[in-house]
């Protein structure tokens, strides 16, 4: 049987829609205040074509990835996350990864993992190296 | 040379005017500009249990920050670097550390924001031991639960030192570390530092490098997560002294 968690094993993609109506919601669990991620105009007016998600918000969605992949099984210690281009309204992004790294360290193992988002486009919009204990 | 973002960007009105047109000193934000649908009213924090920070109760909206009695006026405008440097420290050192309890009714609504209709977040767990009773936050929560701490720096901190000089606000990175599981409905303290601030200049106009650790302690003192977070602050014009230019 082959080890679903080994280096160079693909994580299985997640795509998300950020509609209105989700980033409306995440907007109201934590009293947005920054007006880029709700006031279009004004996001236009700094150069953006329209309302940027909230890096936090986008970020979420890499322990999320890793969640949905292995459970409760899987413990982030460390992410060190980059936000090149951001995520816009409605845009659809999908959150790919790769492990880089996994070795056996007694009852658990360690990984270590390239995350990614990129837009319909494929342009690439962030990305996580997570080091996380599976076990 | 400036190009057409740079004339774009003298368009747009500062930052923490566009801030104050909030209600923050009522727990309860009114959007007064574009704000999408559903978007007009925001509901309190009713777990939020820190005390208001002593200037935010004075906020105004529709004033800039820095019309407002008894404010001083805006560091930046004396151009020094070292000097803003030394007044955010100060500012932020005088932010109280909040103290929350993450319901989980709240995880599980920010669950469903992320796509896991109905979930509970210990629904993968068959068996529960006593230990495990205790409803985990999910490591995907802690930016969220760490985004009061973004809010207090730039309102009750250093909102008022910037004044119309910051245009916007990016978040550029960070590096986040767990160091124990966080639990709903368990008492934690979130605290906010400040690391560095450099000038730096882009494509798009003059940036503020700030680095703002946010960290959380349990009820014993200990540090159970971190976030090393690193803002850009957009600026007008330049601030800073020119040796500050590579910092």
């Amino acid at each position: 049987m082959v080890d679903p968690i080994r280096e160079g094993v693909d994580i299985p993609p997640l795509a998300v829609h950020f509609s209105a109506e989700r980033n409306g919601r995440y907007c109201r669990l934590v009293n947005e205040i920054n007006p880029l991620h709700f006031d279009a105009e004004y996001a236009r007016a700094l150069g953006y074509r329209d309302i940027v998600i909230a890096g936090v918000f986008t970020a979420s969605y890499f322990p999320e990835l890793l969640d949905r992949w292995l459970g409760r099984a899987v413990r982030i210690e460390k992410m060190v996350l980059k936000f090149r281009v951001p995520a816009y309204l409605n845009d659809t992004v999908t959150y790919r990864g790769r492990v880089t790294k996994a070795t056996n360290e007694g009852a658990f193992r360690r990984i270590e993992c390239d995350l990614w988002s990129e837009n319909a486009s494929g342009e690439r919009l962030a990305q996580a190296t997570v080091t996380a204990r599976v076990g | 040379m400036p190009g057409p973002l740079a004339d774009a960007t003298e368009r747009v009105p500062p930052l923490f005017g566009r801030i104050n047109l909030f209600r923050i000193e009522s727990g309860i934000a009114r959007s007064r500009c574009h704000a999408p649908a559903g978007l007009g009213i925001l509901p309190a924090r009713v777990h939020d249990k820190r005390k208001t920070p002593s200037c935010a109760g004075s906020f105004r909206p529709g004033t800039p920050i820095t019309h407002q009695k008894g404010k001083t006026k805006p560091v930046t405008e004396a151009n020094d670097l070292e000097t803003l440097r030394k007044a955010m420290e100060e500012a932020i050192s005088r932010i109280p550390v909040r103290e929350i309890v993450v319901p989980a009714a709240r995880v599980r609504e920010f669950r469903e924001i992320l796509g896991r209709q109905g979930s509970e977040p210990s629904a993968e767990n068959a068996v529960p031991t006593p230990e495990e009773e205790r409803i985990p936050i999910p490591e995907s929560y802690l930016l969220t639960l760490l985004a009061p701490l973004s809010h207090d720096l730039f309102t009750a901190g250093i909102g008022h030192l910037l004044g119309d000089a910051v245009l916007g606000i990016i978040h550029t990175s960070s590096v986040v570390e767990f160091y124990d599981t966080l639990y709903c409905d368990t008492p934690y303290r979130l605290k906010l530092g400040f690391s560095g601030l450099v000038r730096k200049r882009g494509r798009m106009g003059g940036y503020l490098v700030g680095t703002f650790p946010h960290e959380v302690y349990d009820h014993a003192g200990n540090r159970v997560a971190s976030d090393r977070h690193v803002f850009f602050l957009r600026t007008r014009g330049e601030i800073g002294n020119e040796e500050d230019l590579h910092g």
